[in-house]
């Protein structure tokens, strides 16, 4: 469990204080949590237990990737969208708390020490959230608490129970304690406050209520992050975590994964449709995709669960992507609204194009890699016999397209307005992590099938 | 070169030349329209009377170059060359400060071409190929006529191209029943899908020959294209391939016997047409456009005699057909030289040449007795077949064509009376004889006319009857002859008396025009109520709007419906989204229960 | 060269090359030019190549076995090179014409990037053996042509291209979900190994009807032709590409893959096909008779015809197929011919609305002529291309006995004849009341190309139909 993903930034955490307090090597933080971040996607990507200090399976692995590259791009992009060194300073330690939480909730196997771990990285959220102390953050950063703390108690309520019944908190005690006793009356109320919770963290519909207001609020530089990983890497990730080593997904449950993330999906969508403030249309559009990697999930089967996990690497890829691309069309442009913007796509050829790319991936457009994990996450739930639900998955994605096409109508590709907006000039470290994801997105969309291999 | 490709190549190669001849030199171009229709009477010639045949493979599917020579198709490929020979002459002088001329020798040589090649195709394929083809020379050759003629070549290829498309499925159902495209093998007997097979073929024909309910855009072509052509495709090329063709799925393709239901339905269609055409002629007041309706009348009788499925009627039929083209088109090249000479063909502005134009005049009065049936004019010993024939169907067909000839005899009196007798007019005074050039294909068709008629027995014996199975008496039925020539004196004490009344030969009809019942439906007749391409356009366009209507309501549900209900859902989820702590608190802990409750309710 | 590679070639070149038009276009003008034109007609000279090999009655199969069932598979049959010459043909005359069209407009570069993307996708779905490959190169010229539809960038122009966009994704997904089907039938999405195993048993209905959704979408028919004539807002070459030449054929061409060549339906779909391609050709015709519009009544003129290509494809019989497949060639030069001409009179009489113009004959003969020839052969007037295709459809159905559906088709060609001269006779014929030059030389020369072309395959049909008849042999 102590591994080096865990010891590793907090070293950097700590030197940095200690050494590096004076003005003059405040970048230091900048650059060696960017070798930091570089070096866990290539542990992952090459697992040299080694190095590590501890195993890791796929799971914990794409879900490690992720919050590196995630991590990476978000500290990266910071160099341009922060300005203010000692604030950036403070903002990538905090990156560093929560991506310590992060990798530990990815690694560990005890309930209690998840628990422990996800709310370290929650804490880090809120700070993070409230960084700029203006208002709307206060209030976006008071709602997450807020819910936090709820989901905190059913968490923890759940968990108690759980330990009740089975006796132990690492993951195998209880499954075995699950499974001896599967029919206690007990274990299925633990269950249902346990996914509640679980589903709060997640931003799933309709426990979604603090999400658009978190990362609409939220700094640039944090929603990139937050919006990203952050969120996905406790809720989700730990649902998948359970459902694969410790639920056994028995047919009630499945049911309730499949409703729920058919909800969050279409409902998030059509919302998405509605919103003129970017940040929050990409919120949506963030609670709408949750839903498909629930959905895979709920599907149960192991290729259900391998495209819930790839589309959550995708949707750390192309979400951040979007993300940063509101975060440079409002540190460049002056705003994110999308009725006052016009006629970006001359002006910021990368940024539109970048976007453009993300978006189809959002909406499952082939080349792009989102197009693989949907009809992964289609297939699986096909073949389970969701048929249903297949559609509503498949049709989904033109809800989705649909959106993102009247966000690039609105804000790239429609003639300029008459007032002029001016823009700043792109720094590299903008255009390098929105093309760095974008390769991404593409290379994963073309080469996949080229890239499996049989194990 | 197969002998057999001499009538196709030759018109062709002849045209393309004439396309790609210098613009500044006039006489470069007749020089090889001339002679390019020449040689084609030539090969035609000498293909005549001669049993060739071709096959070569082409598209797969029974479909074949199959080429066959025979008797018929010489006889028409013959006829079609002497009408191309006659009035390509004809045009040499009539169209010589025309700017279309280039275009209309072209178009003239194409279509002989695409007429040999219908008339030889021994492949229903390669027929349509060269009978649709028609199309475009007709289109262009109306089109060149003047500054509106566009409308009536629009017309004309609007009707002539659906019901070639209708024959192209008559073809394809002739196909599929018959089990192969070539005509020589097909024999089908009348089944209800072989008759809706040949009521379509036969609408491709009639519609080629003009016939009702396809023959409006005929009286239309006549004011707007050049005269040439009117006697070139509706009087005479048309007919012959028309009447070729419907004698070709009539005689050969479908046994077509006086009990079948379709020789009643060509019975019919054969009488309506000469009454209601021949009506409609009487009226008129122009020289070209009362022609083009008796053009229209005479293929009644045409239809009527082949209709009839006896041997007289279709013998008489086929006469009919070489002798109206013949006449029709010696008709129209007067009203050419009148028009040329005298700068009219207005009935009003007109009287009195005929000793201005002494020999057109008298080609006049050839033709116009030998389309009235008056002996011993070939008109007559056609229509007496067929009047024989008609009678032994029903009284009542019999009494259409005789009624028919008494109208057309009333019409001929008046135009002839009108246009070269009585007084002359003022401005008619410099009118001069037309042109040698003119005459002599006028002389030659009114000799044909006089030829044919007292030595009828020669074109009967010899070409048409071999091509009829089956005997018919030779002896003519003297009641129908004492009949014909009552009808032709009671037309000329009507007209006599008419004139004598009324003081002017152009009003020698009004007591018919302007009868009771008559003249309300003559009026809207005129008015073009009861054009049926213009009642079609009609239909087709409540359809189309009906249609269009459809494709709008599929469009609003794109682009209105869907739009409207997901922007409906949209701003409902947004506003219930309100940012309150406690709506959102309430939607987790309601969705916390009820998947508690969900999870539960099994135990 | 190798025939693989031939193949490969085929795709790669326009697909990569367009990658690289953006970079050429920074250079010079002249060269992005040239090389699209080149990379285009290199699809069309190879695909030539390739004749003799599938007229000798070879098929080739390149295969590279992956993990579920997604097998890279190329498949060089005669189908296939049949659609790859007519697409690439036709791409490299409006390609030709766009040097003068788009030389007027900005965003040039972007503009040789998607024409030459599209096609380069577009032999990619006719090569491609695999469902969900065939998948992908589809979504891709769902995206190139959204981005040319919205090429004028007015917001209207971009509600459409969205709409097109939206409607051929529905469609898309629908048919994704169709494979998914098949998939889950028989473990695999390569063509080939489905056949194998489902060993001439038909495809389950359901998989049949979600793969049509996708299908009609694409080829624009009923009720699912809307996006098309809305998408007349783009330039002139490309809704030539997309309506007539290329885009609504991928769907039609998938539908001879997949239904003609690859697999069975049950007997009831060679009824509804047809049924729904007929109401199709005949409300689409009524639309385009009261439309004023022009790019709009070619592309319902289009809608109309498309239906006539099903209405072939659909019949069991292999008249019946090769006339539809000869019917892509024919309508896919004529129309060009038609869109380009369009795009001439447009761009000279800055109107789109016929009843505005009149008697441009007189200015633009060249034009006016061309446009004639191309509508004859959609008309189905011999000695023209169109001629031999409409007969062909006509005699397979007859000889299937759908004599119903061959009326109500029958109905469909009457009222193309109809609009047709409807819109000549607006158009150029009348009393002048426009002014209104002829276009460039260069799409001049275009449009005389298609024109000529249309007559050429009237005239030598017999070259297009032997590779034809090989495909339904």
């Amino acid at each position: 469990m102590i591994s080096s993903f865990i010891i590793a930034p907090l070293f950097i955490l700590i030197f940095d204080r200690i050494f590096f307090s004076r003005s003059k090597l405040r970048n230091v933080i900048y650059w060696t949590s960017l070798v930091f971040f570089l070096a866990q996607m290539v542990m992952v990507i090459f697992p040299v237990e080694r190095f590590m200090f501890c195993r890791v399976d796929n799971l914990s692995r794409v879900s490690l990737l992720s919050i590196g590259l995630v991590a990476f791009v978000t500290v990266l992009s910071s160099r341009q969208i922060m300005k203010d060194d000692s604030k950036r300073r403070i903002f990538i330690s905090l990156v560093l708390i929560a991506v310590i939480g992060m990798n530990a909730v990815s690694t560990t196997r005890d309930l209690f020490s998840l628990y422990v771990f996800m709310e370290i990285a929650s804490i880090a959220s809120f700070v993070l959230i409230a960084l700029n102390k203006e208002r709307d953050a206060f209030e976006g950063a008071f709602k997450y608490v807020l819910f936090s703390a709820i989901a905190t108690v059913f968490m923890l309520s759940a968990i108690g129970l759980i330990l009740l019944i089975s006796g132990g908190t690492s993951f195998n005690s209880i499954r075995d304690g699950l499974r001896i006793s599967s029919h206690n009356f007990l274990i299925y109320f633990a269950l249902g406050v346990f996914l509640s919770g679980l589903f709060i963290k997640g931003g799933v519909a309709p426990f979604h209520g603090w999400v658009m207001d978190a990362y609409t609020a939220a700094p640039a530089s944090v929603s990139i992050f937050l919006a990203g990983i952050a969120t996905k890497a406790t809720g989700v990730y730990t649902l998948v975590r359970f459902a694969d080593s410790v639920f056994l997904l028995t047919a009630p449950i499945k049911s309730v994964l499949l409703f729920v993330s058919a909800v969050s999906i279409i409902m998030a969508a059509i919302a998405a449709f509605m919103q003129d403030d970017m940040k929050r249309m990409l919120s949506y559009s963030s609670v709408s995709q949750v839903g498909y990697i629930i959905m895979g999930l709920g599907c149960g089967t192991p290729l259900g669960i391998t495209g819930a996990m790839f589309h959550f690497f995708n949707h750390a890829v192309f979400k951040s992507l979007l993300f940063i691309n509101s975060a440079s069309l409002e540190s460049r442009a002056g705003t994110r609204n999308m009725s006052v913007l016009s006629g970006m796509g001359k002006k910021m050829p990368v940024t539109a194009l970048t976007s453009l790319i993300a978006g189809f991936s959002t909406a499952g457009v082939p080349p792009m890699a989102g197009f693989w994990s949907k009809l992964i996450i289609i297939t699986a739930l096909w073949l389970s016999g969701y048929r249903v639900y297949a559609f509503i998955a498949a049709l989904a994605s033109i809800l989705t397209l649909g959106y993102i096409l009247k966000m690039q109508r609105r804000v790239f590709w429609s003639r300029p307005a008459d007032k002029d907006i001016q823009v700043k000039g792109a720094g590299f470290n903008l255009v390098f992590a929105e093309t760095l994801l974008a390769a991404i997105i593409v290379s994963v969309g073309i080469f996949l099938p080229f890239w499996l291999r049989v194990r | 070169m197969k002998q057999i490709f001499l009538p196709i190549v030759t018109p062709l190669a002849a045209a393309l030349l004439v396309l790609c001849a210098p613009k500044k030199s006039n006489r470069m171009k007749e020089a090889l329209a001339l002679a390019g229709a020449a040689v084609n009477l030539f090969v035609a010639a000498s293909l005549f009377n001669k049993n060739v045949n071709f096959s070569a493979p082409w598209l797969g599917f029974g479909i074949d170059l199959s080429l066959r020579a025979d008797l018929l198709a010489g006889f028409i490929l013959i006829a079609a060359a002497g009408f191309g020979f006659l009035v390509t002459l004809y045009s040499l002088a009539f169209m010589s400060d025309k700017a279309s001329a280039k275009q209309f020798y072209f178009y003239l040589l194409v279509t002989l071409c695409l007429v040999n090649g219908a008339v030889l195709a021994e492949n229903l394929f390669l027929m349509l190929f060269f009978w649709e083809g028609l199309l475009l020379t007709l289109f262009g050759m109306i089109a060149i006529g003047g500054k509106d003629s566009y409308k009536t070549a629009i017309k004309a290829f609007t009707i002539v191209g659906v019901s070639d498309l209708c024959m192209m499925i008559g073809i394809a159902l002739t196909a599929h029943l018959a089990g192969t495209l070539a005509m020589s093998k097909i024999s089908l007997s009348f089944t209800p899908m072989a008759g809706l097979a040949f009521t379509l073929l036969m609408i491709g024909a009639l519609a080629k020959a003009g016939a009702m309910p396809f023959h409006s855009w005929i009286p239309d072509a006549s004011l707007a294209s050049p005269l040439p052509f009117m006697a070139f495709l509706p009087a005479a090329l048309e007919k012959l391939l028309g009447i070729y063709f419907l004698a070709r799925i009539s005689l050969d393709m479908f046994r077509l016997s006086p009990g079948a239901w379709p020789s009643a339905m060509l019975m019919i269609i054969g009488s309506a047409t000469i009454l209601l055409a021949v009506m409609m002629a009487l009226i008129q007041k122009d020289y070209k456009k009362l022609l083009s309706y008796h053009a229209i009348s005479q293929v009644g009788y045409m239809v009527l005699g082949i209709g009839t499925a006896l041997p007289a009627g279709i013998i008489g039929g086929l006469f009919h057909m070489i002798n109206h083209a013949m006449y029709k088109s010696c008709l129209f090249l007067t009203a050419g030289s009148v028009e040329k000479e005298a700068g009219s063909t207005d009935l009003e502005k007109l009287g009195g040449i005929g000793l201005k134009m002494p020999v057109t005049f008298a080609c006049f009065l050839i033709a116009a007795m030998s389309i009235s049936g008056v002996p011993p004019f070939n008109g007559f010993f056609s229509k007496e077949l067929l009047y024989g024939a008609a009678l032994e169907r029903g009284l009542v067909f019999y009494a259409a064509a005789a009624l028919g000839s008494f109208f057309t005899a009333l019409s001929f009196l008046k135009l002839g009376h009108a246009v070269y007798l009585g007084r002359i007019r003022e401005e008619n005074k410099n009118v001069k004889e037309a042109p040698w050039g003119m005459l002599f294909p006028m002389i030659a068709l009114a000799a044909g006319c006089v030829i044919f008629g007292l030595w009828n027995k020669f074109p009967i014996h010899n070409i048409i009857q071999p091509i009829v199975a089956g005997e018919f008496s030779e002896s003519m039925n003297a009641k129908i002859i004492l009949a014909t020539v009552i009808i032709l004196c009671a037309a000329l004490i009507h007209h006599l008396v008419s004139v004598k009344l009324r003081k002017r030969a152009i009003n020698a009809v009004d007591n018919i025009h302007h009868a009771p019942m008559l003249s309300v439906i003559y009026d809207k007749a005129e008015k073009r109520h009861f054009d049926p391409y213009d009642i079609g356009l009609k239909a087709v366009s409540v359809f189309v709007w009906s249609a269009f209507l459809l494709d709008r309501m599929n469009d609003f549900i794109y682009n209105r419906l869907a739009p409207g209900c997901l922007g409906l859902a949209g701003r409902f989820i947004s506003r219930s989204h309100s940012g309150n702590f406690a709506t959102y608190i309430g939607w987790s802990i309601l969705g916390m229960l009820i998947i508690v409750i969900f999870l539960m309710r099994g135990l | 060269m190798n025939n693989g590679v031939l193949a490969f070639s085929i795709i790669f070149i326009p697909l990569i090359g367009a990658l690289l038009l953006p970079l050429a276009g920074r250079i010079s003008r002249g060269l992005r030019n040239a090389l699209a034109l080149v990379f285009v007609a290199s699809s069309f000279v190879l695909s030539l190549k390739l004749i003799p090999f599938v007229m000798s009655g070879h098929t080739l199969a390149i295969n590279k076995p992956l993990l579920m069932g997604l097998n890279f598979t190329l498949n060089v049959d005669s189908l296939a090179v049949f659609m790859a010459a007519t697409s690439s043909l036709i791409g490299a005359i409006i390609i030709l014409y766009s040097f003068g069209y788009i030389s007027h407009y900005e965003n040039q570069n972007e503009y040789y990037l998607m024409v030459v993307l599209f096609l380069g996708s577009m032999m990619g779905i006719i090569f491609s053996a695999n469902l969900i490959f065939l998948y992908m190169f589809w979504e891709m010229t769902a995206i190139a042509s959204w981005r040319l539809i919205g090429f004028f960038r007015k917001d209207s122009d971009w509600m459409r291209a969205d709409k097109a966009f939206l409607v051929t994704m529905f469609g898309a997904v629908m048919m994704l979900v169709g494979f998914i089907y098949i998939y889950s039938k028989t473990g695999s999405f390569d063509i080939p190994v489905i056949r194998g195993i489902l060993s001439a048993r038909p495809l389950p209905d359901m998989a049949v009807l979600l793969i049509l959704f996708g299908i009609f979408t694409k080829s624009a028919t009923l009720p699912f032709h809307t996006w098309l004539p809305d998408a007349g807002i783009a330039p002139s070459p490309v809704t030539a590409l997309l309506h007539a030449a290329v885009l609504v054929k991928i769907g039609v061409y998938v539908f001879a893959r997949l239904f003609v060549v690859s697999f069975e339906m049950s007997q009831a779909w060679y009824t509804a096909v047809p049924l729904i391609a007929g109401l199709s050709a005949v409300i689409s015709a009524g639309a385009a008779l009261v439309e004023v519009d022009i790019k709009r009544i070619v592309a319902y003129s289009t809608i109309s015809q498309i239906g006539f290509i099903f209405f072939g494809l659909s019949t069991s019989h292999k008249i019946g197929v090769t006339g539809g497949l000869l019917y892509i060639l024919m309508h896919g030069m004529a129309k060009a011919g038609l869109f380009l001409s369009a795009g001439i009179i447009e761009q000279n009489a800055k109107t789109k609305d016929i009843t505005r113009m009149g008697g441009l004959i007189k200015t633009m003969p060249l034009t006016a002529l061309s446009f004639l020839f191309c509508a004859f052969s959609v008309m189905a007037i011999p000695p023209f291309g169109g001629f031999f295709s409409k007969y062909l459809v006509f005699m397979g159905a007859i000889e299937d006995g759908s004599f119903v559906l061959t009326f109500l088709f029958l109905l469909g060609a009457i009222l193309t004849i109809l609009y047709l001269l409807r819109m000549f006779k607006f158009i150029f014929l009348g009393d002048l009341k426009i002014e209104a030059r002829e276009g460039s030389r260069i799409m001049v020369a275009s449009v005389v190309l298609l024109a000529a072309l249309s007559l050429a395959a009237g005239i030598f049909v017999n070259y297009p139909n032997r590779l034809v008849q090989m495909v339904v042999r």
